[in-house]
């Protein structure tokens, strides 16, 4: 309505100038050169229509004026004529800028339009490229797997074929002949025995394979002594040794730790290796034993026998491969002892591999973590202690990557905390049905539906969840590649507020590298609303070159897959302008509010340990917090500070 | 077991005397030569064993068999090869050829009559059959 008022005012304006003019003497008048362009500027200002009405409302009142004859001293046709004209040539003026004007604005609009369009088909197109990379990534992996299947299951059943023939040949000649003397009857007797026992021991190993590869092999982890294990596999072995005559000698220094590990499965590792020693050895000896190497214990068997060959060395620990392929007289195997014993090695977070130099022998080594005992010692300064433990139960920690498991243990041990270990959400909940921990720390960055069933049982039951996403730091080991923080979707100003803080710039510049527009709009909404401004990329090549020599204050990564927020990464790193920009990754959503979230990045290998002092730090504090709220009630109070920060 | 490892081969005839071998069975594997040239031996024919394929065709050379049982995968020659030296050679090809073999493909069935067998035999068999299956072979070769 405040415009219909103010286009009155200047309708009403427009005529009482072209009113002067008129009594001034009209187009002769001396004002004309001045209003002529205001009169202009007025109409362009107001609605077409209203114009007009002017125009009829002046043409009115000047033949009002002529009726009365009260305009002076003037001709008054010529008058007309002049003033009209004048009015006239106004108003086409008016008319043509405005539609220029209108028609320039509706060009500009369809342009923007359109580079706002094609701009969006850009980012489309490249979405779809990337999805399109995914996709066909998968499809060969599936591929891969399947062919890895197919020729497994292919393998499995020619191995199997071959007893098969025996037992089946050998029963049927003893069912159709009875004239069979009987040391003959005996000897087949005994083959039937001995093939239906290698048969066993092949789906055996074969059903031990399906349950390590479908990671259902649950590692019933314990603290064992090096000296009971070797002990355990040698007795089993030695009367194989015997037989052969070879001698079995150990090596154990007595000040070896203990090793973290599944009994049964380790025997079973080093029962594989010392088989195959005594199988491929003919005269000499084999050693079996273990020496410390930093962190591990490293267990070796070495022979003396025929060696391997160097290609024959790269493929051992593949299924199915046998030496004795080909060849004759070679002891038979399944061929999936080693690949067994690789399997589990791995699961212990361990490494399994072979030296040999042909017709001197072999030496097979395999790691497994130690124990770390040393309750209390601190070797990095960081000042945790048992007694912040209290009265409560151990640390669950529940990681599915060993890896990562192993180190964390290993970390938390160190400074004074006893811990669990689980892989599963499920295995982890059996845990602590039986053990009731004071805290589980556990990863929310995969499986998240999984954990969360746990986060509410633990909430039921009184534990305090901790939940936290570690990063396995790339091979290379390069710690700067560790994030600086993590924003979780559904994102808010919260978040944003403490990445800031933690930044320590207010209206800061921000780059955002995200594959989904909505994620990086809300990004984007939520740091201009704190007075930052940002930019948003599809890829960091993108990034680097529109940030030219300006570099942003944080770069924020967001929901890329792994690989390509690692490679997003490590490229940025490399760019000068960027390298030094700190890093925060966007992560899923999918924990509950009364979670406290920690982040913190642990890298696996031995040297970068100290960034899992945000980890245990906010450990100290949860058990600070328990302690607090189990004395005085005030918890509370401290609890919204540490879900805050 | 220990006479595979000399390379032995021997005539088993069955009054002990030396009658013409018919019969060479070859296979890597040997409980399987040993449950065949038991059931066939018990059955009156002589046979020869081999636990190669060099081995095998040696064997063949020398005592002109009628009848040749060979596995597939073996050692030095596989059972293919020596079927197709076989057929190739004037001198033996009228020795029959059953090709033994662990893998139950069509492909490889295809392989052995391709490659001139004339029967094959998967792996788990019955010696009984693998009986039956040697007369009437070898009576229609007289016939």
């Amino acid at each position: 309505m405040n415009v219909r008022w103010m286009d009155v005012v200047q309708a009403a304006s427009i005529i009482l100038l072209l009113a002067i003019c008129l009594l001034t003497g009209g187009s002769q008048s001396p004002f004309r050169f001045a209003f002529y362009p205001l009169i202009v500027l007025l109409a362009l200002r107001i609605d077409f229509a209203l114009l007009l009405k002017a125009g009829f409302t002046f043409s009115i009142l000047f033949v009002l004026l002529v009726i009365l004859d009260r305009v002076p001293n003037r001709h008054l046709p010529g008058l007309l004529a002049e003033t009209l004209s004048f009015f006239l040539v106004t108003m086409a003026t008016a008319f043509a800028t405005r539609t220029l004007a209108a028609e320039r604005e509706r060009a500009e609009n369809a342009t923007a339009t359109f580079h706002s369009l094609s701009e969006d088909l850009k980012h489309r197109t490249m979405n779809l490229q990337m999805t399109l990379e995914a996709l066909s990534e998968a499809h060969k992996r599936l591929q891969e797997s399947d062919r890895e299947k197919t020729t497994f299951l292919a393998n499995v059943s020619h191995e199997l074929r071959t007893p098969l023939s025996s037992i089946r040949s050998y029963s049927e000649i003893l069912l159709t002949y009875n004239d069979i003397d009987s040391e003959t009857r005996q000897d087949f007797i005994r083959t039937i025995n001995s093939e239906s026992e290698r048969m066993t021991t092949l789906v055996n190993q074969n059903l031990d394979l399906i349950r390590i590869e479908s990671g259902k092999m649950e590692l019933n982890i314990c603290q064992i002594k090096p000296a009971e294990l070797i002990a355990g596999s040698v007795k089993v072995v030695t009367p194989m040794a015997q037989e052969k005559g070879l001698a079995l000698e150990l090596d154990i220094p007595s000040d070896i730790p203990a090793i973290r590990g599944d009994r049964q499965q380790l025997t079973q590792v080093l029962i594989n290796l010392l088989n195959n020693a005594i199988k491929f050895t003919a005269e000499g000896r084999i050693i079996v034993g273990v020496h410390l190497n930093g962190d591990l214990a490293e267990f070796f068997v070495a022979d003396t026998g025929e060696g391997i060959f160097p290609e024959e060395q790269e493929v051992i620990f593949d299924e199915f491969f046998r030496i004795s392929d080909g060849v004759p007289d070679r002891p038979r195997g399944s061929g999936l002892g080693l690949s067994i014993a690789k399997k589990i090695v791995a699961f212990h977070g361990g490494r399994i591999w072979v030296g040999s130099t042909p017709g001197k022998g072999s030496t097979f080594h395999f790691t497994v973590p130690v124990t770390t005992e040393e309750a209390g010692s601190v070797d990095d300064g960081f000042q945790g202690t048992a007694v912040t433990q209290g009265g409560y139960g151990p640390i669950l920690v529940l990681y599915e990557s060993a890896a990562i498991r192993q180190s964390l243990r290993k970390r938390l041990e160190k400074v004074g905390y006893q811990t669990l270990g689980a892989d599963t959400p499920q295995r982890g909940q059996e845990i602590a049905a039986a053990v009731k921990p004071g805290l589980i720390v556990a990863d929310f960055s995969e499986r998240s539906d999984k954990v969360q069933g746990l986060e509410t049982w633990a909430k039921e039951h009184g534990i305090e969840v901790l939940l936290a996403t570690l990063y396995l730091s790339p091979a290379s080991g390069d710690l700067s590649l560790a994030a600086h923080g993590f924003l979780e979707k559904p994102f808010d100003k919260y978040q944003i507020a403490s990445l800031l803080d933690r930044f320590q710039k207010s209206r800061g510049k921000f780059s955002i590298i995200s594959p989904e527009q909505e994620e990086a709009r809300q990004l984007q909404v939520l740091l201009g609303a704190e007075g930052c401004s940002t930019a948003l990329f599809l890829d960091g090549e993108e990034a680097a070159r529109a940030s030219g020599s300006a570099p942003p204050h944080a770069v924020i990564i967001g929901s890329f897959p792994p690989h390509r927020r690692e490679e997003i990464v490590t490229f940025l790193k490399g760019v000068p302008q960027f390298g030094n920009s700190p890093f925060f990754l966007v992560q899923g959503g999918g924990c509950g509010r009364y979670i406290k979230t920690v982040t913190a990045t642990v890298p696996v290998d031995k040297n970068g340990g100290e960034v899992l002092y945000p980890l245990i730090a906010a450990i100290e504090k949860a058990y600070a917090l328990k302690w607090r709220k189990d004395t005085d009630g005030e918890g509370e109070a401290y609890g919204r500070g540490l879900a805050g920060g | 077991m220990d006479n595979r490892r000399t390379g032995w081969f021997t005539v088993l005839g069955e009054d002990g005397g030396h009658m013409a071998v018919q019969i060479v069975v070859a296979d890597d594997e040997p409980h399987v030569v040993r449950a065949l040239s038991f059931v066939l031996t018990k059955e009156g024919f002589s046979v020869a064993v081999a636990a190669n394929g060099e081995e095998a065709l040696a064997r063949i050379r020398e005592e002109r068999p009628r009848l040749v049982f060979l596995d597939i995968v073996m050692p030095k020659l596989t059972g293919m090869e020596i079927c197709k030296t076989i057929k190739a050679d004037p001198e033996l090809k009228d020795s029959l050829v059953i090709i033994l073999t662990c893998k139950g493909q069509e492909l490889d069935r295809q392989n052995s009559m391709l490659a001139g067998a004339d029967e094959f035999l998967t792996k788990p068999f019955s010696p009984r059959e693998v009986v039956t299956l040697a007369r009437s072979l070898l009576t229609r070769g007289e016939a």
